[in-house]
């Protein structure tokens, strides 16, 4: 005996199927994401909570206590500023040589072929590759930062540059600007190159110089695509430590420690886990601010 | 009768042959007895966890054991910086993947309130003599093994800070004369810390340039130990035992810190950020006249068993023949951070672990490892001390060892306290941080502020109740080596 689906029923288990296969496709990788993604974020809030540290017995809750006591740390809040210098002065100076440099190749023909993969080699490179190489570069002794600023003084010039509090945050400075500025420069290469001619000759029709051309017609057109760069390199910023951790380890004393390395070094050298989950979230809120802040403005655009 | 008669012969005879096998067994060595343990756990695999400097000479030796035991020893390096991140991780996760830790003597307190360490009472009262404990100079074993009336592992290394100065720029007829008629007194191994920036400065001066006078480490990590051999050279205390107040930042410090920082101007430019590969290899080259360091740079500078297994990560010696020892100014002499081998708690292999380790840091094999030629292990022992083949390694061999040896005298301690890994980071940014430029006074407040901060989160009695431990250790020291 055989037993027979009428046809009604057969359409609905199809069109049950068309509907719902590919949720039931997706299903695995979401379930994969959350337990990654979403799971360690829960987790950590929950962390934020205890008194867990290493070295000490027992994980009591202690409501907010690690969020005042982060909130009401010097050196936290110290390291929120070198993070804020670094983001503030990196990201200018990136971006105001990134479109210099973008403005400049933009119409350059064959050039542009030929510039292009030089200034994204630094991209490419690892970030503590960078840092090693750069911290060789800034070497008192033998780096040949040194050397050159000799031979133009006329004498051995042995500037400890990474070691000196007045130096060392600049000296990471250019090390994250020679990085990422090809990035800058990629981004609004982009922009301008989808900028329309037509616009631009219009302004030169009606008398505009170059300058007003550029300040009034093709920077307010490749607005949103700069705030996205922005963003994109603002958020960067505030992750650095690859480089702080190879040229400086956040010295001398706390001089070049950005918030990423205190949480670093609170987290996994001292093992104050609950402290560490608060302040990643006190910083992620305050990344999220900024973040929604640009975003915000990319949207207006 | 005679089943009586025989069976007393018999058990006679095992007793005499039970008593003989025990007397035997007790009168073989630390190492052939700990091969007979080691070779109950045949087939036993062992995970050290190491640093990866450091790592030569287990991988050397170690097949030794393999051999005679049946046991195989795995070995994980890692760099310093990440060897309590690694322990600490591995045991918040509870995998038991380390059965021993290579482990910083001051790094013990805080080891044993995570709860990492396995203690080894039981195991020495088992399987060691007091003449095995008595080998060790009192110095590191006192220092080194005990801590809150318990022991946690035995040394297997002895890093004190003694003068290491070229005697050839010491003994030239022209420096002694110039150095005469600029100071005074006669150009000699410093007894001061004043003679000692006299005696830089000179060389710096006269060589100008080519030879800097004095150089140390000032690297991340590495200035705590430099500011606590001037500092406790002095008399300096971490602590009112009472109040737990800090003292750093008085006026003992600051000295300290002012002579750490006068030692700049006559040390090699970029000295702020080095460790113990730069000075060495400035030493080595010969554009060093004088520096305090790690034992190991005795050994290096003579190049002492042969070139062809000396450091690949160091240039060859060019001041053979040339180096002298002394105390240093005290005199005084830091322990820093000599290593122990920890049995991990969360090992499932621990009687085996512990006969690993009592093989490897016996005298007999100890002394093989500590003069191995590109060995970063130190004598610790007083038959390395008296071992011949150690002092008809170089020339000079018998008095580097006369000083290392007489030094245990005047040992001082890192922070062997509870949050002393945190205690040590707070001095070591505060001495960086001079040496950047800094100013002092505000430098040791700040870092006496951290100091009252790490007190306030472990408990202020726990934190006293374990300082007074470490004070007491430092009585026990000076009692027993003075």
């Amino acid at each position: 005996m055989t037993i027979q689906t009428d046809a009604p029923t057969r359409k609905r288990v199809k069109r049950w199927r068309q509907r719902n296969l590919g949720f039931f496709m997706v299903l695995p990788a979401a379930l994969v994401l959350l337990a990654v993604g979403i799971f360690p974020l829960i987790y950590s809030i929950g962390i934020s909570f205890l008194r867990w540290e290493a070295k000490i017995p027992g994980r009591p809750f202690v409501w907010f206590e690690n969020y005042a006591s982060i909130l009401s740390n010097m050196e936290f809040w110290h390291s929120l500023k070198i993070t804020a210098i670094l983001v503030g002065i990196a990201v200018s100076i990136e971006f105001c040589i990134g479109l210099w440099l973008a403005v400049l190749v933009l119409n350059s023909g064959h050039a542009k072929r030929i510039f292009m993969p030089i200034f994204m080699l630094p991209v490419m490179m690892v970030p503590v590759v960078v840092g090693f190489t750069w911290r060789m570069l800034w070497d008192p002794l033998y780096g040949p930062i040194n050397q050159i600023l000799g031979w133009l003084v006329g004498h051995q010039v042995t500037i400890s540059w990474l070691t000196n509090a007045s130096t060392a945050l600049p000296a990471i400075l250019v090390t994250e600007v020679w990085q990422w500025t090809p990035f800058m420069f990629l981004v609004l290469l982009a922009g301008l190159s989808a900028v329309n001619p037509e616009l631009q000759e219009a302004a030169a029709i009606d008398g505009a110089s170059e300058w007003k051309t550029f300040w009034a017609v093709t920077l307010p057109v490749i607005r949103p695509v700069v705030l996205v760069a922005i963003l994109f390199r603002v958020i960067d910023v505030i992750k650095i430590f690859d480089i702080v951790y190879v040229t400086t380890g956040g010295g001398p004393g706390y001089a070049t420690q950005p918030v990423t390395y205190y949480l670093y070094r609170t987290g996994a050298r001292f093992f104050r886990m609950g402290y560490t989950a608060a302040g990643s979230w006190v910083l992620l809120i305050l990344v999220a601010c900024l973040v929604a802040y640009l975003v915000h403005r990319v949207g207006e655009d | 009768m005679s089943s009586m008669i025989r069976k007393i012969g018999f058990l006679g005879a095992m007793a005499m042959f039970l008593l003989m096998s025990f007397g035997v067994a007790w009168a073989a060595s630390q190492s052939e007895r700990a091969i007979e343990l080691g070779k109950k756990y045949k087939g036993t695999t062992l995970t050290l966890l190491y640093e990866g400097i450091q790592a030569g000479a287990i991988k050397t030796y170690a097949p030794n054991w393999e051999k005679v035991t049946g046991m195989k020893i795995k070995v994980v390096e890692t760099p310093f910086e990440e060897l309590v991140q690694k322990a600490i991780t591995e045991h918040q996760a509870g995998t038991g993947a380390f059965d021993i830790m290579l482990t910083g003597y001051q790094w013990v307190p805080d080891y044993v309130a995570a709860g990492m360490l396995e203690p080894i009472d039981k195991y020495i009262d088992k399987h060691m003599t007091k003449e095995d404990l008595e080998d060790i100079t009192p110095g590191h074993r006192i220092s080194m093994m005990y801590y809150d009336g318990k022991t946690w592992g035995m040394p297997a290394d002895g890093d004190l800070f003694i003068l290491y100065y070229r005697k050839d720029l010491f003994d030239d007829p022209q420096n002694k004369q110039a150095f005469l008629d600029q100071y005074g007194h006669e150009l000699a191994p410093p007894k001061t810390w004043d003679e000692y920036n006299q005696i830089g400065q000179f060389f710096t001066d006269r060589y100008k340039g080519q030879i800097y006078g004095a150089a140390g480490q000032r690297g991340p990590g590495q200035a705590f130990f430099y500011f606590a051999q001037v500092y406790q050279g002095w008399g300096g205390q971490w602590f009112d035992p009472d109040s737990m107040k800090p003292l750093i930042n008085g006026e003992l410090g600051v000295k300290a810190l002012e002579q750490l920082k006068k030692e700049l101007a006559f040390g090699p430019p970029g000295m702020e950020k080095w460790g113990a590969v730069e000075l060495w290899s400035a030493f080595l080259e010969g554009k060093v006249g004088m520096l305090y360091s790690f034992p190991p740079i005795g050994r290096f500078s003579e190049a002492a068993g042969g070139e062809d297994i000396y450091p690949t990560w160091l240039p060859m010696t060019k001041i053979k023949g040339k180096v002298d020892y002394a105390l240093l100014p005290g005199p005084s002499a830091h322990l820093a951070t000599p290593w122990i081998w920890g049995i991990s708690s969360n090992s499932k292999h621990k009687d085996a672990a512990f006969a690993f380790e009592m093989w490897f840091t016996s005298p007999e094999v100890s002394i093989q490892v500590c003069t191995q030629p590109n060995s970063l292990i130190d004598p610790h022992r007083f038959s390395h001390y008296e071992s011949e083949h150690y002092q008809n390694l170089w020339p000079n061999a018998k008095n580097y060892l006369a000083v290392l040896r007489e030094a245990n005298k005047y040992a001082t301690m890192d922070i062997k306290v509870l949050g002393g890994t945190e205690y040590q980071d707070a001095v070591d940014r505060a001495v960086t941080a001079v040496m950047g430029g800094a100013d002092i006074q505000k430098a040791l407040d700040e870092a006496a502020q951290k100091m009252e901060d790490i007190t306030n989160r472990f408990g202020r009695e726990n934190v006293k109740k374990s300082y007074a431990a470490y004070l007491q250790l430092q009585e026990d020291l000076k009692r027993v080596t003075r």
